[in-house]
């Protein structure tokens, strides 16, 4: 028996009596008294209530997860229902013929660990707020970009129409006048000027679109009509490039839809055909209703898109690698606004290439009544 | 009266010397008044030690800014403290009787006279009627003071969700944010610090109460980052040492809801990661944050770093938190330009702060 030293004499007995009384009554350490052959006899209310009920009677090793013999003093996880798990040293003294086995938690080490964990959970609710705070900023800068690039376009809008007109008016009225070397170049200067007029269009269309702006002038057309006013606008480019442009366009029927804008995507389509198409090379048009739903397709003979491509080339400024070398006058604009325009219509636009190359867009709008608002 | 060179030669050598300061006070306590400390044994005479150390500092601090009453504010405190153990007056009254003279033994040169019209104001105060530490939750009739029990109920009993649906709901039906975060989360912490210091919840509890009331908060933010930008950009920061970030975080959050820039730096920030960040950021103002008296030298040598990183001059400074409210005045003495006891004033400092003639102090 530990002698204590300080105590005199006279309280030794009642203090022993106290301190078991709490130990068995009141106190968190976990105590379990087991016979011989491990089954528990006598145990503290704090272990009937870790256990959640009358623990008398079963086996010390199904409750603890570990029988005496094994070790002197062990770390244990013990579990209650639906309770959070407590990890307590174990203690097993001999009290000869049965075995007394004590349970407590090391307080000054959970302390130490609440500690750090508030200070850590403190300094990542920090870094949370940074990241709003700089996604905001990011959010903002976008904005502002967008609206930047939309003031430039529409800016640099009306004298680039300024010029073309004066350009077409020498050309046409002045013809006579003219001599060959003049005329010349003023075509160069038309065609400049018109590249340069088709770019302000797209960065303006972007702009407007990026800054959730796009909005549709719905009213009944018959698309067939519109693919074809669209392919029409590609036809110079199409005899420049020597390619042949082909129309297998089923008459259908009349939906609400975007007339200007529609035509805008079929020549963007065409286009990009003619211009990844092969001198002598044929692009075809073809348009169909399945149901309801109207389908164009605007296939080519052109190299192909590696699939891996195809999804970033949907996105504004990706563009195609053409073997390494960027083509002059391609910004990457023209397949982003096409599907955005077509998906704002309710519709989709995809595209597929065949192994030995090819390729074919396809645009799906649905039917009437269907989703066009 | 002492010259602020004795003054600080003082505080510097309290800090140098306060492990034989504490030693030599425990034992005179021990000698003068065995009834009362003996019994608690050596442990006892152990923690008497450790607690003597904690006490020094603030006396520290009382000295260096010249400010008896910051001591004065910390004896009200301890006293409170005291009195919840068990201890009467008349033992802290030797104890700072013994603490007067080791510190009049252990400093070298007569220094230790220096100190003793500070320790003067704490005996004063032990004079003086018990403080009140008043529940901050009291009913005051402000419309949010149910809305904060509540908080606080679900809270202590470790019911984080319905914490944060609580506050979340009172958002989306519209309640000012600036209201939610003063009136419930702020004064409900206060209240939490009451209920620790008053030994009603324990330690645990309390990082949990933070812990909820930071994520409640982080919850928030997609709506506090929402207000259009007025151009204007601030640094806040908790000096180094401190690590109450919580309340500074807030200051910052009000900075944002008001459209400036807030740059946070969280706890603890080194003098020359202060002074850095204003070179790097080149804030309007710059907001220094400690709760504890004790880092109030870290308080003022931060601010001064961060001056001398700003060669244009125009920067504004302003600090705040616990020490400053509790010892109003307080803040004159640590080189900013403006004090503030919350967020919401804290921001219209700052504003009239910018708008004003530099070197105009402002507080509120
Ligand atoms: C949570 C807490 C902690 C947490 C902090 C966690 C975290 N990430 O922030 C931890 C566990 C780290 C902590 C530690 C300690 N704490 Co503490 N803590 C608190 C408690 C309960 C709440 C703080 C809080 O979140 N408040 C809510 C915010 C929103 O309110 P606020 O702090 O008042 O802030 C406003 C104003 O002060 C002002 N403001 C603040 N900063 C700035 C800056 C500027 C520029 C301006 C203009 C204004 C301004 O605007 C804020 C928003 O409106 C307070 C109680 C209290 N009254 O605040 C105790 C309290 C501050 N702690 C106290 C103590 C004693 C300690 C310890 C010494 C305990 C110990 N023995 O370890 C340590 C010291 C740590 C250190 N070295 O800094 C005591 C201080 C008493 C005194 N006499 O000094 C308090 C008051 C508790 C009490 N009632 O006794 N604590
Ligand atoms: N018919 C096509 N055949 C092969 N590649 C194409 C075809 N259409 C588009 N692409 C690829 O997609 C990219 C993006 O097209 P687009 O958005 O119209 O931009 P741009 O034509 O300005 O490059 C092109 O750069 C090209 O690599
Ligand atoms: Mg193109």
């Amino acid at each position: 028996m530990t002698a204590l030293r300080r105590v005199p004499p006279s309280l030794d007995a009642v203090l022993r009596d106290v301190a078991f009384d709490h130990l068995w009554r009141s106190s968190s350490v976990l105590a379990l008294v087991l016979d011989a052959q491990g089954v528990v006899i006598d145990a503290n209310a704090r272990a009937e209530a870790l256990f959640d009920g009358p623990v008398v009677g079963r086996r010390g090793v199904d409750l603890v997860g570990v029988a005496g013999a094994a070790a002197r003093s062990t770390l244990a996880h013990l579990g209650t229902r639906g309770g959070a798990v407590e990890t307590v040293r174990l203690t097993f003294r001999d009290l000869g013929g049965a075995t007394l086995v004590l349970g407590e938690a090391d307080a000054g080490e959970l302390a130490r660990v609440e500690r750090d964990l508030a200070a850590m959970h403190a300094d990542l609710q920090n870094l949370t707020r940074e990241v709003v705070r700089k996604n905001r900023a990011l959010a903002r800068l976008g904005e502002l970009k967008s609206r930047f690039v939309g003031m430039a376009a529409h800016d640099l809008r009306k004298p680039t129409g300024v010029i073309l007109g004066y350009v077409d008016l020498v050309l046409d009225g002045a013809g006579a006048a003219l001599s060959d070397d003049q005329r010349r170049l003023l075509g160069a200067i038309r065609s400049s000027c018109s590249f340069m007029a088709r770019v302000i269009d797209d960065f303006l269309d972007l702009a407007v679109i990026e800054a959730g702006q796009l909005t549709l002038h719905l009213a009944p057309s018959d698309p067939g009509s519109v693919v074809r006013a669209g392919a029409r606008r590609a036809e110079e480019h199409a005899r420049r490039a020597d390619v042949t442009v082909s129309l297998d366009l089923e008459p259908g029927t009349a939906r609400r839809l975007d007339a200007s804008k529609i035509e805008q995507v079929a020549m963007n389509l065409v286009g990009n055909a003619i211009e990844h198409s092969p001198p002598g090379g044929r692009v075809v048009v073809a348009s169909r209703l399945e149901g309801a739903a109207f389908t164009l397709t605007v296939s080519d003979e052109g190299p192909g898109i590696d699939p891996d491509d195809l999804a970033r080339l949907f996105r504004p400024f990706e563009r195609g690698a053409h073997g390494g070398v960027a083509r002059v006058g391609s910004f990457g604009l023209g397949l982003s606004i096409s599907k955005m325009i077509i998906d704002a219509h309710g519709g989709s636009l995809d595209a597929a290439s065949g192994a030995h190359g090819g390729t074919v867009f396809v645009v799906r709008l649905p039917g009437a009544g269907e989703r066009i608002a | 009266m002492s010259t602020a060179e004795e003054r600080r030669a003082t505080a510097a050598a309290l800090t140098l010397h306060t492990a034989r300061i504490a030693e030599l006070a425990t034992d005179l306590q021990y000698a003068r008044q065995p009834e009362v400390w003996e019994r608690y044994g050596v442990r006892g005479r152990e923690l008497s030690v450790r607690d003597m150390t904690y006490h020094l500092p603030f006396l520290g601090t009382a000295i260096v800014a010249d400010e008896p009453r910051v001591f004065a504010d910390y004896v009200a405190w301890i006293r409170h403290l005291f009195a919840r153990l068990g201890f009467e007056d008349p033992a802290a009254a030797v104890l700072l009787a013994c603490m007067r003279d080791a510190i009049a033994e252990a400093l070298p040169g007569g220094l230790g006279a220096v100190a003793v019209p500070y320790i003067e104001a704490g005996v004063a105060e032990l004079a003086a009627p018990l403080r009140r530490f008043a529940s901050f939750l009291e009913d005051d009739g402000h419309p949010l003071r149910p809305l904060a029990r509540l908080y606080l109920d679900a809270l202590l009993k470790n019911d984080r969700a319905a914490a944060r649906t609580l506050v979340l709901d009172a958002v989306a039906r519209g309640v000012g944010l600036r209201e939610v975060l003063l009136r419930v989360l702020q004064d409900v912490q206060r209240e939490v610090g009451r209920l620790w210091f008053s030994a009603e919840i324990s330690v645990a509890r309390e990082h949990y109460c933070t812990a909820v009331t930071q994520d409640v908060i982080a919850h928030l933010y997609p709506r506090i980052m929402d207000t259009p930008r007025v151009g204007r950009r601030i640094v806040v920061a908790c000096a180094a040492g401190e690590s109450h970030d919580l309340g500074a975080r807030m200051v910052a959050d009000f900075f944002e809801l008001a459209g400036w820039d807030a740059v946070f730096l969280g706890r603890d920030t080194p003098t020359a990661a202060l002074a850095e960040a204003v070179r790097e950021h080149r804030p309007d103002v710059l907001g220094v944050s400690a709760n504890m008296s004790f880092h109030f030298p870290a308080v003022r040598d931060g601010i001064a770093a961060a001056r001398r990183a700003d060669p244009t001059g125009r920067l504004r400074v302003l600090v705040g938190g616990y020490q400053f409210d509790a010892t109003p005045g307080l803040w004159t003495r640590t080189g900013a330009d403006g004090s503030a006891s919350d967020a919401d004033a804290a921001v219209a400092t700052a504003e009239a702060l910018v708008a004003a003639v530099r070197g105009q102090g402002v507080a509120s």
